[in-house]
């Protein structure tokens, strides 16, 4: 136990995403605007040396919620290649998903880790009774995942 | 062929977003992509050798990410696109897993008879067909067990063990209401798969008609997915705490006494065990059993939902657990509150350094001193006959009542002292050291420890135990109640 706390530790430190308190409202608000289903989009901005700058983030339809039940999520592919091509010359790139968690913690589950894609910045919002509780960040490098310090900047 | 990669896999294919390849169809292009680029398999194939799971591979707009299309030809000028596809679901703590899950379905009349679930968003398809896929063993059908069994029998259960040794009474049939009047004298685990059965005949019942000891519970438990102690005594609750903690099976553990009761759930995801809160088993005959204590109609029923509904959780994976956490229950004052329960370090079974390695057949009786040693000397008694014949016959004895107020209330012993254990040694001057004294309670144990507290306490008159207490005398009381009074 006190080995795994250690390490938590010693990675926040080493990850950081920084973001407009804007986008983290907007996220926010589309969470609790989704409950009591999922919310889901992709967050854009700059890949530095530890560090991920947000400087967007786009909705997108969870194409899950519409066919399925309200506990998962998934974003259409293609949604992604049209935001990619849309980013072309601006300098900025996909640096990560954000999706929420509606009455639950916001922890990874079991197939949120197993969907997760290296390198990218995995935000997770935990609406409990419509009101957002918590907000984490996570990412996985070297098969290995690390919870993120997210901060908001103004 | 034009292959473009979506900037989000970029990282194992040079960043490069699009390449030319020669092959014509996903399998080749495959091929070239990982012959061209070292980390462009590893990013690709997952350590099964499969395809990693969030990527998808499109040909002109149509996902073509399935095993079949591999060897299909893709028209020229075509464009495959390499992508993401970005999923997860909430945190599912399910202890059923979703291999499992997905080998049951379900058929019509049970899509019908779960409505009720299917229509909470929380539990679903998805959810039902954990509980189906579900395996539970439930030790003991009496007052826990009735609501237990029978609620997750409603519930659509799949597999259902009922383990329980004793056999129907007329007294049971006031709180367990799994069984009824003309129950009495089967064996509860028969007449407990017989209501199962009535209400859903697709489950699978195994009815054990057997005592749970330390020999066997292992065996008895072994396979299941979670276990609910719906048991009313002390040593049982320790062996099938210690069992499913060497199993790592977690136990849904409830216990009820006359209008109180305490629920919780042990040995979940690393949390604490019974032997965390009591290292061991209080002494018996000082604490009465269920049987002893009585308890009001309904409460069992409360208490048994509660347990009932902690397993569901358990299946299906949603909800705050009772894990860490000792729900206590109060029905006539009608209150009820968490207690707080941490994992013990010193633990004797789930600590840092355990000794217990096996489901300990603990000697009950050797552990409260109830047993004699070779040195010591016997406690002598009288069979209820015997009493009886001995007050009748006017010899001068004393009697000494130690049972609680409540169960005297039950039936008074006319003539007796009462005295309470805790105040043996303080009121010892009370007893006659020249004549014969008595001692009596429920069952004949703690009448026992009675003597030998006297004796420790160096009281050096005769004393006798009523074997087999009270409930050996009732017969008599009544019958020749004329002649004793």
């Amino acid at each position: 136990m006190s080995t795994e706390n250690s390490l938590n530790d010693s990675v926040s430190a080493v990850y950081r995403v920084d973001a407009d308190k804007e986008i983290l409202r907007n996220i926010i608000s589309s969470a609790e605007r989704e409950y009591p289903c999922e919310c889901c989009g992709i967050l854009i901005g700059s890949f530095s040396e530890n560090c991920i700058r947000l400087s967007d983030a786009i909705e997108t339809d969870n194409i899950e919620s519409t066919t399925k039940r309200a506990d998962s999520f998934l974003i259409d592919p293609r949604e992604i290649y049209e935001c990619e091509r849309s980013l072309i010359g601006t300098g900025l790139e996909i640096t990560g998903f954000y999706h929420s968690h509606p009455d639950l913690p916001a922890v990874l589950s079991k197939s949120d880790e197993a969907g997760m894609i290296p390198d990218q910045m995995y935000v997770i919002i935990s609406v409990c009774k419509g009101k957002c509780e918590d907000i984490t960040a996570y990412i996985k490098t070297d098969e290995i995942i690390y919870e993120a310090e997210l901060r908001g900047i103004t | 062929m034009k292959v473009y990669i979506s900037a989000t896999l970029r990282s194992f294919f040079g960043r490069s977003a699009e390449t030319e390849t020669k092959g014509n169809t996903i399998r080749k292009i495959l091929k070239e992509l990982t012959d061209s680029y070292p980390d462009a398999s590893r990013g690709l194939y997952g350590d099964d050798g499969n395809l990693r799971g969030f990527i998808r591979i499109f040909v002109n707009d149509e996902d073509r990410t399935d095993k079949s299309f591999l060897d299909e030809e893709i028209a020229e000028g075509s464009t495959v696109l390499f992508l993401p596809v970005i999923a997860g679901g909430v945190p599912n703590d399910s202890i059923i897993s979703d291999e499992r899950r997905k080998e049951v379905s379900l058929d019509d009349s049970e899509i019908d008879r779960f409505n009720k679930h299917l229509l909470l968003r929380e539990i679903g398809v998805k959810g039902q067909k954990r509980i189906k896929a579900a395996r539970v063993c439930v030790i003991g059908a009496g007052a826990l067990g009735s609501p237990v069994i029978q609620y997750l029998a409603a519930a659509g259960v799949g597999t259902i063990k009922i383990v329980d040794n004793d056999s129907v009474t007329l007294g049971n049939l006031q709180s367990q209401v799994i069984h009824s009047s003309r129950d009495v004298k089967r064996p509860k685990a028969a007449s407990a798969r017989d209501t199962v059965r009535n209400i859903n005949k697709n489950i699978e019942v195994i009815a054990e008609n057997t005592r749970v000891e330390a020999a066997n519970v292992m065996s008895v438990i072994e396979g299941f997915d979670v276990v609910i102690d719906c048991t009313d005594n002390y040593k049982a609750r320790y062996i099938i705490n210690d069992a499913c903690i060497l199993s790592g099976i977690p136990l849904v553990y409830a216990a009820i006494y006359q209008y109180e009761g305490q629920v919780s759930i042990f040995g979940h995801n690393g949390g604490p065990c019974l032997r965390c809160i009591y290292p061991e088993p209080p002494a018996p005959g000082l604490v009465p059993s269920c049987a002893e204590g009585g308890t009001i109609s309904p409460l069992s029923g409360i208490v048994g939902s509660i347990q009932a509904n902690e397993a569901l959780k358990l299946i299906i994976g949603i909800g705050e657990h009772l894990n860490g956490r000792l729900l206590t229950i109060d029905t006539l004052g009608l209150r009820s509150d968490f207690l707080k329960i941490s994992k013990n370090c010193s633990c004797p079974l789930c600590g840092k350094a355990p000794t217990i390695y096996e489901p300990e057949d603990f000697d009950y009786e050797e552990f409260c001193g109830l047993k004699q040693e070779e040195d010591e000397i016997p406690v002598e008694g009288y069979t209820a006959e015997e009493l009886a014949e001995k007050i009748e016959s006017g010899e001068p004895v004393t009697i000494i009542d130690v049972r609680e107020p409540h169960e005297r209330a039950i039936k008074s012993f006319p003539g007796a002292v009462v005295i309470p254990i805790g105040q043996l040694v303080r009121r010892m001057n009370e007893l006659d050291p020249e004549h014969d004294t008595v001692f009596i309670c429920k069952q004949g144990l703690r009448s026992i420890l009675a003597i030998n507290t006297l004796r420790e306490a160096g009281y050096k008159g005769p004393m006798y135990n009523l074997k087999g207490g009270m409930d050996a005398m009732k017969d008599i009381v009544f019958s020749n109640e004329a002649g004793w009074l």
